[in-house]
């Protein structure tokens, strides 16, 4: 801790100093007002003790400047002043409390102990992190017990990081803290502290890297492993860390919900403004019927509304508000100025939906570098039939995210179907995961015209040709053995026949295709809570529920409880290996179909053989990739559930 | 001696609130910020940071612009800067990297993670 002494009473000046830095606090000396500003508005103090009377500027000036600068740090006046105006003058100005000389020593010292506690929101005395305990008073630190000696500048590195355990110090700012002004260490000097640090720690057993090092920052406290990952979370720094942010944020979202409501209200506007647009009676017949326009100007600004949005909605996680807004604006720039009424009708669910995602909390979002976005389908309806309108509402109503077209050139761009066949798929703006075709004309008459329906059947030949692993899924009212061939060798993968209610085509392209799978129960055990960490975190874009277990021994209770809809088991555990436990699971009738996945260190084939032997499903060997982990998990479900679907 | 200086711009004081409580909770960095591109170009012309996080779609001059306008000026062209925007398309982020930025971070961002994502593309190191 580091604190800033404003006397001009040397003698006093001295033999505070002294003291405090028996107590390992780094001490500043300065004998004026101005002198005291320029310090304490150049570095960080944890504490500043003033006197009253000092040169060029006094000590309750100095304090005032402080407040009003905004500094915060605790502010202990030390005067000979003792009248009952002048302490409450002091207070009144800014200080934190207020000490008349001649004042006894310890008291003081008890004091300024107070004073930084209570700036650091502390409810013990004794600083802890997982098995260390630094007590500030005794300046004792123990590890699991056992004594652990330091010099005042470890003492006083391994305090700062206790008191500020949700932070990472770069080198610089250790400097800042922890060396007095006088002093000119290098960046070295703190490395070398450092490294001696956590050489002491290591002797009585924490981590070496107790103190990690966060690469382009500087130094923090590293998170305790908790046995229970609790869903990956484990570890008091991320803990706190995380708190105290979603504290800010939840604070921050209160004070400018208005604003994105605001946004939000200029949209519904817009929404009732294309519903009631009348329409030329003598369009009736004309293919442009039921089509709405916006200006160029209320297409551009929406489009922008809808990605501020998006960008501050995401930004507080609320991630379905981000997605529905990233969905308005690509509905927008898709449709450009005039919409079709299913687009219309489409607008009008987001916008709805959106205006219910507002009232979610804030929260923190996960890592997103590899996370899907929801599932996306592109809906070819060339008759703008209410049926597909329902089918899209519900879509969106179960979180995915549906675009419609009118047209085979209009879904024919989206998919790039004119571009080189060797383009990178990446190129395509927002790929779709599934296309889903209309080949029904209409509820009364559902036969399509043979110009209009030969079309679109070269548009899934051509589709395919072009996209071989996009599924795509047919709605036809002619679903007999000799079309349904036709549709599969053109690349139709999955063949629906109408009628069909929309719930259940859903539901169908949900059994048949990745995107439902994100509740699915997956129970991982591993004896390396370190790793099991990390697989969690892999997964955490998935929306998997995971059991995490590290001792093996409590498998069969807790599998029992959970049910998992798939399994992961490390190798080698102590007491009871993968092996083994695979070998149990299997010698249960009830769960011979359970997919069960093997993830090891050992690349050897002797023990992956040993392991489909013994019943495995799949054999990962670490290191592990997120993305290729997730698709051969989903894969692993997707035919669990339909050999369950088969037994049913 | 000092630790890292950022500056914000952002049309947004939402969203200046949060990176800046981000930025603050991993890596106690100094935060600035500024409203529009006009004065986040005086700001960054003052006080020199060491990183400037830019948003993309910003009224009158945008972020764009406002980059442009950085790097023609020779107090400020040799400092970095990160461009935060909501979802791009691969082709916009790619012009944008052409663009001589240092960096582009997608909206939403992992907030305990920015410090050392934004030190990433700058090549921070120890």
């Amino acid at each position: 801790m580091r604190v800033l002494l404003v006397d001009d009473d040397s003698a006093l000046s001295s033999l505070l100093s002294q003291q405090l830095s028996e107590q390992n606090y780094v001490t500043d000396r300065v004998t004026d007002g101005e002198t005291g500003w320029a310090y304490a508005s150049t570095f960080e103090y944890d504490l500043v003790i003033l006197d009253w009377i000092l040169p060029k500027l006094s000590g309750i000036r100095l304090c005032q400047r402080l407040r009003q600068q905004g500094y915060e740090m605790p502010v202990l006046l030390l005067t000979t002043k003792d009248q009952q105006p002048d302490k409450i003058q002091g207070l009144e100005a800014g200080a934190d409390d207020y000490i008349v000389k001649p004042f006894d020593m310890a008291e003081l010292l008890v004091r300024i102990r107070v004073l930084l506690r209570r700036s650091h929101a502390e409810t013990e005395s004794a600083l802890r992190w997982g098995e260390l305990c630094l007590d500030p008073v005794s300046c004792q630190v123990t590890y699991q017990q056992q004594p652990v000696s330091l010099t005042a500048k470890e003492y006083a590195l391994l305090e700062l990081f206790l008191y500020y355990s949700h932070q990472t110090f770069s080198a610089t700012a250790l400097l800042d803290r922890i060396w007095s002004s006088e002093d000119f260490p290098s960046e070295a000097t703190v490395r070398s502290h450092i490294r001696g640090l956590r050489q002491k720690l290591k002797r009585v057993g924490a981590s070496a890297d107790f103190i990690e090092t966060v690469h382009g920052l500087g130094y923090r406290l590293k998170a305790p492993i908790e046995e229970n990952a609790q869903a990956g979370r484990g570890g008091a720094a991320e803990g706190d860390r995380e708190a105290h942010y979603l504290a800010g944020l939840t604070q921050a979202w209160q004070a400018h919900k208005g604003e994105s409501l605001d946004r939000w209200n200029s949209l519904v506007q817009l929404a009732h403004s294309l519903t009631a647009q009348e329409t030329d009676p003598a369009l009736r017949h004309h293919e442009s019927f039921g089509t709405r326009s916006l200006s160029e100007q209320q297409q551009t600004q929406a489009q922008q509304i809808a990605h501020s949005l998006a960008g501050t909605l995401g930004t507080f996680g609320l991630m379905e508000g981000y997605r529905l807004a990233l969905q308005i604006e690509a509905l927008l720039l898709h449709s450009g100025t005039s919409l079709s009424p299913s687009q219309i009708t489409q607008f009008h669910t987001l916008v709805t939906t959106l205006g219910h995602a507002l009232s979610e909390s804030p929260k923190l979002v996960c890592p997103v570098d590899n996370k899907p976005q929801a599932s996306s389908i592109l809906i070819v309806d060339v008759n703008a039939m209410p049926y597909v309108q329902q089918l899209m509402a519900l879509a969106v109503a179960k979180g995915l995210d549906p675009t419609v077209v009118a047209s085979i050139e209009a879904a024919a761009q989206i998919l790039s179907l004119g571009s080189p066949l060797d383009s990178a798929p990446e190129l395509l703006a927002q790929p779709p995961e599934l296309v889903l075709i209309n080949l029904v004309a209409s509820e009364t008459n559902s036969v399509l015209d043979e110009p209009i329906l030969q079309k679109l059947l070269q548009f899934i030949s051509q589709l395919n040709r072009r996209w071989p692993q996009l599924p795509v899924v047919v709605i036809t009212p002619q679903a007999d053995f000799g079309n349904r061939l036709d549709l599969v060798r053109r690349g139709g993968a999955i063949i629906l026949e109408y009628p069909v209610v929309p719930a259940d085509v859903l539901d169908l392209i949900g059994q048949s295709t990745h995107l439902n799978h994100h509740l699915s129960k997956i129970m991982i055990v591993d004896d390396d809570a370190h790793h099991l960490k990390q697989v969690i975190q892999l997964l955490h874009p998935w929306e998997f529920q995971i059991t995490p277990l590290t001792n093996p021994q409590r498998f069969w209770t807790l599998f029992n409880q959970v049910c998992p809809d798939l399994v992961i088991l490390d190798v080698e555990m102590p007491h009871i290996n993968g092996f083994e436990l695979c070998q149990v699971i299997r010698s249960h009738a009830q769960w011979q179909h359970l997919p069960i996945v093997f993830m090891s260190v050992h690349s050897d084939r002797a023990k992956q053989d040993h392991a489909f032997a013994l019943g495995a499903d799949d054999y990962i060997t670490k290191p592990i990739q997120g993305k290729s982990l997730a698709c051969r998990l989903l894969n692993r479900l997707k035919r669990s559930k339909k050999q369950n679907l088969v037994h049913q | 001696m000092s630790t890292k200086s950022v500056l914000i711009i952002d049309d947004e004081v939402s969203i200046q609130k949060v990176v800046s409580l981000s930025l603050q909770m991993e890596a106690n960095w100094t935060v600035m910020t500024a409203s529009s591109g006009q004065e986040g170009i005086r700001q960054a012309e003052r006080h020199r940071p060491d990183v400037i996080l830019l948003d993309v779609m910003m009224p009158e001059v945008d972020g764009i612009a406002t980059f442009e306008a950085l790097q023609n000026n020779p107090i400020t062209q040799t400092i970095p800067v990160v461009l935060l925007t909501a979802k791009t398309r691969t082709a916009e982020k790619q012009l944008f990297e052409k663009l001589g930025v240092a960096g582009v971070i997608t909206k939403p961002f992992p907030p305990l993670a920015l410090a050392s994502e934004i030190a990433k593309l700058v090549d921070w190191t120890m």
